[in-house]
């Protein structure tokens, strides 16, 4: 199939988004990122409703839009659910992060959480299609989670760590490997189940990926630039972390104001900031993958 | 209930196009666009015992149609009757139901004004009439029937139970569409 | 990017008006009770909408269909389920309206105003054209001679216009013409016609009740599809399928034995058929003896050139004896008897004598059993000379041509062979055999047919129950060829004409043809050896004539003497003959040139005027199927007749001809066609009434009329009945005087009475009256009086020497489901489902030419080379390449190559300097090529996509009319984009 840049670039900001969000709930269940969760927050929203108006582009009657919500049950209908309401969960929470109510912040941020799990997991189910071999799999909508957390942990740790606030970066840090890691994962459980799907065709096959005309997205994107460096970078954040902050991020569950060194913060969110761009890349890589091996088990007529 | 569908008798098609052709005229089809087409199977074999049929595809009106179910507005239905069709004015260009097609018989035409997802009605038009579709009525080699699966005595039903029958891949959505073929070796998956 | 668009020529509106009705000669026309529109050019008005059955001229097949008309624009087509054709229908039909409509159809007469190809034309009025046109032709003929007018009718519309053009022109006095016939079919129709005067290899075939049906190189989806209905409800009563054709056909694909013949050695196989038969327990050894030649005694030529080399005759063996009693040996009575062939009473044995064994007395032997074969094969004594029979001759010339050798000729497997031979040997005589028109493609057409008719015969299939039926009678009215029989009869034809006729040999393009070298193979041996033929010269289809490659060579050469002026119709032979780019050449050197057509095509270009011709859907005829078919296909005359009257001025193909011979001052006899249709669809008077129509109109009223069977009239096979003696007489110089005697004054009703109690005397017959196997008439025509194996001329065991450079074995002309000859490459909608000349390969062939599927390639002969795209098939051999034929690119411009007549037509290939076959004139389309991937793809300026098509999209009827082709017919226009 010929790569569909408005899902394409949907369905990756939505992963951001989606991460973004997750990051929140996890802070919020910590207590942390008191000063960075409304900004983070709009941050979610805009990237969400960004990818929402791509997609739109991909809408040719847009203005039969009416009817959209003809077939409730449809993968394209639940999508749209799970946007609206991980929109709406960024959206009271970046207003009520920034009152001092606790408790429904709280609340707010890990409904936010669970949107942020879900919206990913819809999204990729929606392409689960047993025409499409290459992605009818459980590790499609894995792959969609599992990157959006790796994308958005970045995102969400580097901006913290931006912040300068010491205390939480080491646990922002160590957040992002976690998602890198996440990441990296399921990336490569996705590509490993490119080679095991069923109904086996040279059109879908992972030699293409290997040595064949998506090699250059696959070795560059996929695992230089999805998952080596990433991964490096993290690491890396972490390590720098770990030396500016280590008892900083210790004390942080205690009084939550420590501050590090602001060396230690500018020398974890670097490293964060590009290891989130280059996982945006590697992603786009990898949904780039995806259409070129979306062929359908039998193209009589047209190929699509 | 009625399962109204098409039967194909391989053996009797000898690949004229018509059937694609005849569609169409009938359906007002814009240039590159085919709701049938007629795909060479072969010839395959060890030279000179070779074989060949050909396989003329289109919609296989699935009892479960993938296309249907994907579809966020309802444009793709599936009628009482089984024939599976687009309301175009409702119809949102999202081409969700073309991926999730397992065969490639949905297009989006974009050439045409109604700029929607073109594919076999079965010529519902016509069937409505109490008439064939305007493929099967003008084969020339009489290879391609229509009927009601439930009716025994549908032209459909009677092929099936004459011939050797096969189906394309089927990947969940059970495709309706019956291909016999006798003469040789079926190369489509089951 | 590549983007085309066509580019519409000025127009003025103002012009068009004043034009609209200046047509003068307008014929009275039922036509016009069709076209209360005229031309389908009027805006949509009423909603009113008529259904028209009518018939399908997009192939041979005839089917039958229904036109859909709304406010006179046909807007669909539909099967008529009612006939032959079961209502259904190939795509072709469908294309129909985007031909009526397509912008590159010419809807008024055009003169060239710029050079020959330049694509400059202007409007003119159709008595500017006739007149021109009169003056021109009457210039040349008055200053040349009129012979030095060449013309030309092709495949292209139908049989009853060929008819109304050759009488046109043969009045005139021009003899020469690329011909049709030397191209298909008429080979097989003249070989047939001069052995027992009858066709049935082509069509005849009883499928409905056979048990085994032999396909020689013919596609089911050529044309005529239902004949496929006919051949699969064979298969599935249990008859079997045989398909001889060097590609896996879709034929093949459905026949239940596939035998992949090496291209050209058909006589070997046919042969090998005929040995086995005759030495089978199955021969047909009464009918061999009661009904064909084969108990004659044949004067055999001796090495001291004794014997007159011909069938004896009585006055050859004695002082005195008569030359219509053909000698043989009464084994009933141990006597010599003769078989009168006095049929005309010529000779004194006519009479109820005629078609009789007589003793030596002259009394009629009834019970006379003639002997086939005499002692041993070895001669019989009589009067002091020691003759053989042509049983005897046919046996010994057979017998050396084994299934072995055959295998080795055909390089076929033997079992192979010998499976088929077995099974056709079982099923008959109900079997029957059918073929196509690529064993044509050949110089040993005649020989070839008559090979295969001797095996029909002596399988003892003809005129059984599933096996080859001869004829359409009794169906319906007469025959097209009714229409010069009839006034030649009636003694009206005039006087340029006989002259012509009487001085053919100094007239005829094909004066000094007939010489030939070529490769025989040695009968006893199988050796090739080279011989000379010697017919003196081609005589086609009855015609004094010619073929296409002469009649090039008198335009490009002036050899024999050169032709100035031309008159073409429905043909287009720069794609469908040998040697185009020279045919270019002749017709530059024209002084006159007069085309009618449909289309601009790649000759018309080189036309001085431009008739527009009718679309056969805007015109009246009687039709009926030219394809395959038993009964009641072959027994069926069905309508065609307008969806509307023809756009802008076109007018009927056989109006045109009536209008030109007033203008000419020729006497066509028939006042129009309708008089014509009118006596042909009434019939003769022995046809049962309910057969007859009272008039055109009548028949207009009935749709169809189907006719009755033989065996159900006469109950008795048709050879019994006399019908299976050959009637017509083509021989050189005088057939075309008398041509067509067959359908003379009695309709072929031997002792016919008529109701009013008239009797109807014993049929001119042949003659002799007998089936030929041994044919003195094709040794006369050059053949020799046995069916040779001739190696074709550029083959791999021909010619060695060409071997290394052109490896492979090139054949071409292969049928295509979407185009019937030159046309629809118009047809967005043929185009669509057939986008590219293409070219078969096989795909391990392919690999070691380094061509992928879809690459285009240059095909090479050491002629000429041609482009096409690839297709990768095990359909075909690894040493053959096939390619198709007939490719042309009307979205080219006339100056782009006449629109593209060049790039892919396979015909450019081939020479045309002979041999030819000694008969019939047909020539050699295949031979030896290389192939190699045209690195710079495809040609340029072709539709590449379905959006290029939209340039062939059907005009609308405002377009129509305002596109009053003022300065010519719309032209594609091409551009690349920036």
């Amino acid at each position: 199939m010929a790569v569909q840049w408005p899902l394409l670039i949907f369905s990756v900001l939505l992963g951001v988004s989606s991460g973004i969000l997750v990051f929140l709930g996890v802070g919020e269940i910590k207590g942390v990122f008191k000063k960075s969760r409304s900004v983070l927050a709009i941050c979610a929203l805009v990237l969400l409703v960004i990818g929402g108006c791509a997609s739109a582009f991909h809408l040719d009657h847009i203005d039969r839009a009416l009817y959209i919500l003809g077939n409730p049950t449809s993968s394209f209908s639940r999508e749209l659910f799970a946007v609206g309401f991980a929109a709406v969960m960024a959206l009271v929470y970046a207003i009520l992060s920034r009152k001092d109510y606790p408790k429904p912040t709280k609340v707010i941020g890990i409904l936010g959480m669970v949107a942020g799990l879900v919206l990913p997991l819809v999204a990729g189910t929606s392409f689960m299609m047993a025409a499409r071999p290459a992605w009818d799999s459980f590790l499609m909508p894995l792959m969609y989670l599992g990157t959006g957390l790796g994308m958005g942990f970045a995102f969400g740790a580097a901006f913290v760590a931006g912040k300068g606030d010491g205390a939480e970066t080491g646990f922002a840090a160590k957040l992002a490997l976690v998602g890198v890691v996440v990441s990296a994962v399921v990336s490569l459980a996705y590509v490993a189940w490119i080679g095991m799907a069923p109904h086996p065709d040279p059109s879908r096959s992972v030699d293409l990926l290997f040595s064949g005309s998506l090699a250059m997205p696959f070795w560059l994107g996929v695992v230089v630039l999805g998952v080596v460096i990433p991964l490096v970078l993290a690491f890396v954040a972490l390590r720098s972390a770990g030396k500016g902050g280590s008892v900083a991020v210790a004390s942080v569950g205690a009084d939550g104001t420590a501050a590090a060194p602001a060396t230690a913060g500018l020398g974890v969110s670097a490293p964060l900031w590009m290891a989130f761009v280059c996982l945006l890349v590697g992603n786009v890589a990898l949904r780039v993958i995806m259409y070129g091996v979306a062929t359908s088990v039998e193209q009589l007529i047209y190929v699509f | 209930m009625t399962r109204y569908t098409m039967a194909i008798d391989l053996d009797s098609c000898i690949g004229c196009h018509s059937c694609a052709v005849v569609c169409k005229q009938e359906n007002n089809v814009g240039l590159g666009t085919f709701y049938s087409k007629v795909l060479t199977i072969g010839p395959s074999g060890n030279y000179p015992d070779l074989e060949m049929y050909y396989l003329p595809v289109a919609c296989q009106h699935c009892e479960n149609p993938q296309c249907v179910s994907v579809c966020p507005t309802g444009a793709s239905y599936k009628r009482e009757d089984g024939i599976v069709l687009v309301d175009h004015s409702k119809c949102v260009g999202c081409q969700y139901c073309v991926m999730a097609c397992p065969y490639g018989v949905r297009t989006y035409d974009t050439g045409k004004d109604k700029g929607a997802i073109e594919k076999c009605t079965l010529c519902a038009h016509l069937v409505d009439n109490g008439q064939k579709p305007a493929c099967v009525r003008h084969c020339p080699g009489q290879a391609r029937l229509f009927g009601d699966l439930d009716d025994p005595n549908s032209d459909v039903s009677k092929m099936i139970a004459a011939k050797k029958t096969h189906k394309l891949i089927d990947v969940g959505n059970a495709p309706s569409v019956t291909f016999g073929l006798d003469k040789c070796e079926w190369k489509g998956g089951e | 990017m590549r983007s085309m668009s066509l580019k519409l020529n000025r127009r003025d509106f103002l012009k068009a008006s004043a034009v609209a009705s200046a047509s003068a000669l307008v014929l009275g026309s039922a036509e016009a009770a069709f076209a209360d529109d005229p031309a389908g050019e009027a805006p949509a008005a009423s909603g009113d909408v008529k259904v028209i059955p009518s018939a399908c001229r997009q192939c041979y097949g005839r089917c039958a269909l229904l036109g859909t008309v709304e406010d006179g624009r046909l807007t669909k087509i539909e099967g008529n389920p009612d006939l032959f054709s079961e209502g259904t229908l190939c795509g072709r039909a469908f294309a129909i309206p985007q031909e009526l409509y397509n912008p590159t159809r010419i809807r008024y007469p055009q003169k060239r105003v710029g050079e020959k190809g330049s694509g400059q034309w202007k409007r003119i009025t159709w008595e500017e054209a006739y007149q021109e046109a009169a003056d021109r032709f009457t210039e040349i003929g008055e200053k040349y001679g009129w012979h030095t007018i060449a013309h030309q009718y092709g495949t292209g519309r139908d049989m009853l216009q060929f008819q109304a053009i050759n009488k046109l022109w043969l009045e005139l006095g021009s003899t020469a013409t690329f011909g049709v016939g030397n191209l298909c079919w008429v080979g097989s129709y003249f070989t047939s016609q001069r052995l027992y005067g009858d066709e049935t290899q082509y069509t005849g075939w009883d499928g409905n009740n056979t048990d085994c049906i032999l396909i020689w190189c013919r596609q089911e989806r050529s044309r005529g599809y239902y004949d496929w209905l006919t051949v699969k409800r064979a298969q599935e009563r249990g008859a079997q399928v045989i398909c001889v054709d060097p590609r896996f056909t879709c034929t093949a694909s459905k026949a239940d034995q596939w035998l992949p013949i090496r291209p050209g050695s058909d006589m070997a196989l046919v042969l090998a058929f005929i040995n086995e038969i005759m030495h089978s327990e199955k021969c047909a050894t009464d009918f061999a003896r009661y009904w064909t030649n084969a108990p004659f005694f044949i004067d055999e030529k001796d090495a001291e050139g004794n014997g007159t080399g011909y069938q004896l005759r009585q006055s050859y063996m004695m002082e005195g004896g008569n030359e219509e009693l053909y000698p043989a040996w009464d084994e009933a009575h141990d006597q010599l008897i003769y078989w009168s062939g006095d049929w005309q009473n010529s000779a004194g044995v006519g009479g109820p004598k005629a078609f009789q064994w007589l003793d030596a007395d002259g009394n009629i032997v009834a019970d006379a059993v003639p002997a086939l074969t005499t002692p041993d094969g070895k001669g019989r004594e009589i009067m002091g000379k020691t003759y053989r029979t042509a049983w005897d001759l046919l046996l010994e010339h057979v017998t050396p041509w084994t299934i072995e050798r055959a295998a080795e000729f055909c390089e076929l497997e033997p079992e192979r062979i010998k499976k088929a031979i077995d099974t056709y040997i079982a099923a008959s005589p109900h079997a029957c055999f059918t073929r196509g028109q690529k064993v044509e493609f050949s110089i040993n057409t005649s020989g070839i047919s008559q090979a295969m008719t001797i095996m029909m015969a002596l399988a003892g299939n003809f005129d059984t129950v599933g096996g080859q039926n001869i004829g359409r009678e009794p169906a319906t009215g007469y025959d097209s060829f009714m229409f010069d029989v009839v006034p030649n009869r009636e003694g009206r034809m005039g006087q340029r004409r006989k002259e012509t006729a009487m001085n053919i040999k100094k007239l005829s393009v094909c004066q000094n043809t007939g010489y030939q070298n070529i490769l025989q193979a040695d009968d006893a041996t199988g050796e090739l050896r080279e011989v000379v033929q010697n017919s003196g010269g081609q005589v086609i289809y009855g015609q004094q004539g010619g073929f296409g490659a002469v009649t090039t060579k008198a335009m490009a050469q002036g050899d024999p003497f050169q032709i100035y002026g031309y008159w073409q119709q429905t043909s287009e032979p720069i794609l469908s003959i040998e040697g185009g780019k020279e045919i270019i050449e002749g017709f530059k050197n024209l002084d006159f040139f007069v085309n009618v057509d449909i289309f601009m095509t790649p000759s018309g270009e080189l036309a001085d005027i431009i008739l527009p011709a009718a679309h056969p859907n805007e015109v009246d005829r009687v039709e009926w199927a030219h394809s395959g078919h038993g009964y009641p296909t072959s027994h069926t005359y069905l309508i065609r007749q307008p969806f509307h009257a023809p756009l802008g001025e076109a007018k009927d193909d056989m109006d045109i001809c009536f209008e030109f011979a007033k203008y000419m001052d020729v006497d066509m006899y028939w006042k129009d066609k309708y008089e014509f249709f009118d006596y042909m669809v009434k019939g003769p008077e022995t046809l049962p009434p309910q057969l007859s129509c009272e008039s055109f109109e009548d028949f207009r009223n009935r749709i169809s009329v189907t006719g009755v069977q033989m065996r159900d009239v006469k109950d008795a096979p048709k050879y019994e009945t006399g019908f299976m003696r050959k009637t017509s007489d083509f021989r050189p110089g005088f057939n075309t005087m008398y041509r067509g005697n067959k359908m003379g004054s009695v309709y072929r009703f031997p002792g016919t009475t008529t109701p009013d109690g008239k009797v109807i005397p014993a049929h001119p017959q042949s003659d002799n009256g007998k089936m030929e196997l041994w044919s003195e008439d094709l040794l006369l025509y050059g053949n020799g009086p046995l069916p040779m194996y001739i190696e074709p001329p550029i083959t791999k065991v021909s010619r060695t020497d060409l071997l290394e450079e052109y490896p492979f074995t090139l054949i071409t002309g292969g049928r295509s489901h979407a185009f019937f000859h030159t046309e629809y490459r118009n047809s967005p909608w043929m185009r669509e489902v057939h986008m590219f000349p293409t070219m078969d390969i096989n795909p391990e062939t392919a690999a070691k030419l380094g061509i992928e599927q879809d690459d285009w390639c240059w095909i090479e002969t050491y002629v000429d080379r041609i482009r096409q795209r690839a297709n990768l098939t095990n359909a075909i051999k690894p040493d053959t390449i096939h390619v198709e034929h007939d490719w042309w690119f009307p979205e080219r411009a006339a100056t782009d190559d006449l629109h593209g007549a060049l790039d892919a037509n396979c015909n450019i290939l081939f020479e045309n300097n002979g041999p030819y076959d000694p008969a019939v004139g047909t020539d050699n389309f295949g031979g030896l090529c290389k192939v190699y991937k045209a690195e710079e793809g495809a040609p340029d300026n072709i539709c590449m996509t379905s959006e290029d098509l939209r340039v062939f999209l059907p005009l609308t009827r405002e377009q129509l009319a305002q596109d009053t082709q003022e300065n010519g017919v719309t032209t594609v226009e091409t551009w690349k984009e920036a």
